[in-house]
């Protein structure tokens, strides 16, 4: 009998990672082919072409990375939501295979690296462009906001903390809410509440507005008292670097509150929020230091 | 030799039991559940399944003690479960579908689980339609997606609630052909309403009403229960219990004959009639006494 059930199993593979991984092979195609993600790759694709076939830029850090943020993290915290909540259809069946739900939800969060990655991808293409097309500004205000002598470690933490990283948050924190909230208008409530958060601290110089999901840390436009040409311009008093990591401690807090809805695993994934929140505070602390 | 043993099986709904003291031992074969709605027969199913744990009694499932989370992984690694009731995530196709359970069921390996998806989506007579969203299925094809995981990686033990439901006869043909296969060599529990289902593929039958188990033994033995309780007359007989005219104009008649009833043979469906139609009649005398 034993030999008959091996005999039947060989094809299997008990390995978890390599089953999570599977499952976020299905889960990253699904992301990738929901239309609201789609009609978000194609608006963001007009802008972009625009300065291909204008082969100039004129425009500033601000409106890329509001694109990527919007498109794809609000958009993405939609999509990640319906991809979760959709999945729950079938707990009756998928509740008893033996991949845990967990590893479902793990499968999920990575499915976000997809809008990540998009965002990832528009954020070098701002820095290519910038690069090779150097920004001529407003022809009226000749205002230009764009990074100049800053340190290149600045503005890439600027950049993938208001880009790439808004992408991953928004979508991760869809499938936390779809875990704990899986209604259907959860998804209204959270995007309404994710942009309240964001529009809340209206003053882009507020160290407090850090707090939100998608902290703004350029303050555009900025004269700085040399002549007609303005740069964009750091917050003043923060260091973009604590922020982007403050805001990966935030998608961390994510992945954990999305997990630790199921049994299993709970004290190391409580340990992980604890330790994650710890770095919140902190990494946001030092920010403002 | 005894695949699940089930000893004084306990469960209720808050108040409501739904299962009371139900003792059953299977082997490989194939058995049928009948009864009543409402008679505990997908509780019972699920607590097979594994998608429900018993308030009391001992439940041993394929030598694992699915109490344990180790024990119901192990379960869950060699069983297949068609439930009642089922929904499908939005946007997979028929094959997608059985190759996201094929996952969930540890196949990890692309082309080895890809050939098992193949194989199952044939077995149901559903490569045709394998590339179609389930959305566009018919009620019918789409219980047949669900039967077709069900059927992955050949597991030891089949659970399947209501299996035929929506099949036309064709389709019904084909699945008991199926069925009947895995019957050789694995365990196979179903509940159904279509008392030829199991006349057809049962060499056990259980009929359970109220949470307890009103018999468990051959079909040939149910049967028998009813010889000589099913007359056909020219007019429906007010002792019958049940009684329907037939397409010959002649009414069947089931219950106790009077003297000199043309009496005929019975069938599965007489039995399990006669069986709860006592069984009901046993508990109203003594609820009245």
């Amino acid at each position: 009998m034993s030999a008959v059930i091996s005999s039947r199993h060989d094809a299997l593979s008990a390995d978890a990672r390599s089953t999570v991984g599977a499952l976020a092979r299905v889960e990253a195609k699904r992301f990738a082919r929901h239309p609201l993600f789609l009609f978000g790759v194609a608006i963001m694709l007009i802008p972009m072409g625009a300065v291909v076939w204008q082969q100039k830029l004129d425009a500033n850090p601000m409106t890329g990375t509001l694109f990527i943020a919007f498109l794809f993290g609000v958009f993405g915290f939609i999509v990640a939501h319906r991809l979760t909540t959709s999945l729950l259809r079938t707990r009756d069946l998928a509740g008893t295979t033996p991949v845990g739900r967990q590893q479902r939800t793990l499968a999920l969060c990575l499915a976000c690296l997809v809008p990540a990655a998009a965002g990832g991808v528009v954020a070098i293409f701002m820095l290519v462009t910038a690069a090779i097309w150097t920004p001529v500004g407003d022809p009226v205000t000749a205002h230009v906001a764009w990074f100049r002598d800053d340190p290149a470690i600045d503005v890439l933490a600027t950049l993938i903390a208001m880009g790439p990283v808004a992408a991953l948050g928004g979508p991760l924190l869809g499938v936390a809410v779809a875990r704990w909230a899986p209604f259907r208008g959860s998804a209204l409530i959270g995007v309404v509440t994710l942009v309240f958060l964001t529009a809340l601290p209206s003053e882009a110089s507020n160290p407090w507005r850090l707090l939100s999901p998608w902290p703004i840390l350029v303050d555009e436009y900025v004269n700085d008292g040399e002549g007609p040409i303005v740069r964009s311009n750091f917050v003043p008093g923060v260091e973009p670097i604590w922020v982007l990591f403050y805001l990966l401690c935030l998608c961390g807090l994510a992945v954990v509150a999305a997990l630790v809805r199921d049994p299993g695993h709970r004290r190391p994934l409580l340990g992980a929020g604890a330790a994650l929140t710890i770095g919140t505070v902190g990494f946001f602390l030092l920010a403002l230091s | 030799m005894n695949t699940v043993t089930l000893t004084g099986l306990g469960k209720s709904y808050g108040r409501t039991p739904a299962l009371s003291a139900v003792d059953l031992d299977l082997a490989p074969g194939i058995t049928g559940l009948l009864g009543p709605n409402g008679a505990g027969k997908t509780t019972l199913l699920r607590i097979l399944a594994t998608a429900l744990a018993a308030d009391s009694g001992t439940v041993q499932i394929l030598g694992a003690d699915p109490t344990t989370t180790d024990g119901r992984v192990a379960v869950r690694r060699r069983l297949g479960y068609v439930p009642q009731e089922t929904g499908f995530p939005r946007g997979f196709t028929a094959f997608a579908f059985v190759d996201y359970l094929a996952i969930l069921k540890e196949w990890t390996e692309v082309s080895a689980r890809h050939d098992e998806v193949r194989r199952v989506v044939d077995l149901v007579g559903l490569t045709d339609v394998a590339t179609k969203r389930v959305s566009a299925l018919s009620g019918g094809q789409r219980r047949r997606v669900v039967l077709a995981q069900a059927l992955l990686g050949r597991p030891d033990l089949l659970v399947l609630d209501e299996p035929t439901t929506g099949l036309d006869p064709a389709q019904r043909g084909r699945l008991r052909d199926v069925l009947g296969r895995a019957g050789e060599t694995s365990t196979v529990i179903i509940s159904t309403h279509q008392t030829e289902d199991v006349a057809a593929l049962c060499e056990r039958v259980v009929v359970i009403d109220g949470g307890r188990i009103l018999f468990d033994g051959t079909v040939a033995d149910l049967v028998a229960q009813a010889a000589d309780r099913v007359w056909m007359a020219s007019e429906r007989d007010p002792a019958a219990q049940h009684a329907w005219r037939t397409g010959s104009g002649r009414f069947r008649n089931v219950g106790d004959p009077p003297p000199s009833a043309e009496l005929i043979e019975p069938d599965l469906e007489d039995a399990y009639l006669l069986l709860v139609g006592d069984a009901a009649r046993e508990t109203e005398l003594e609820a009245a006494s």
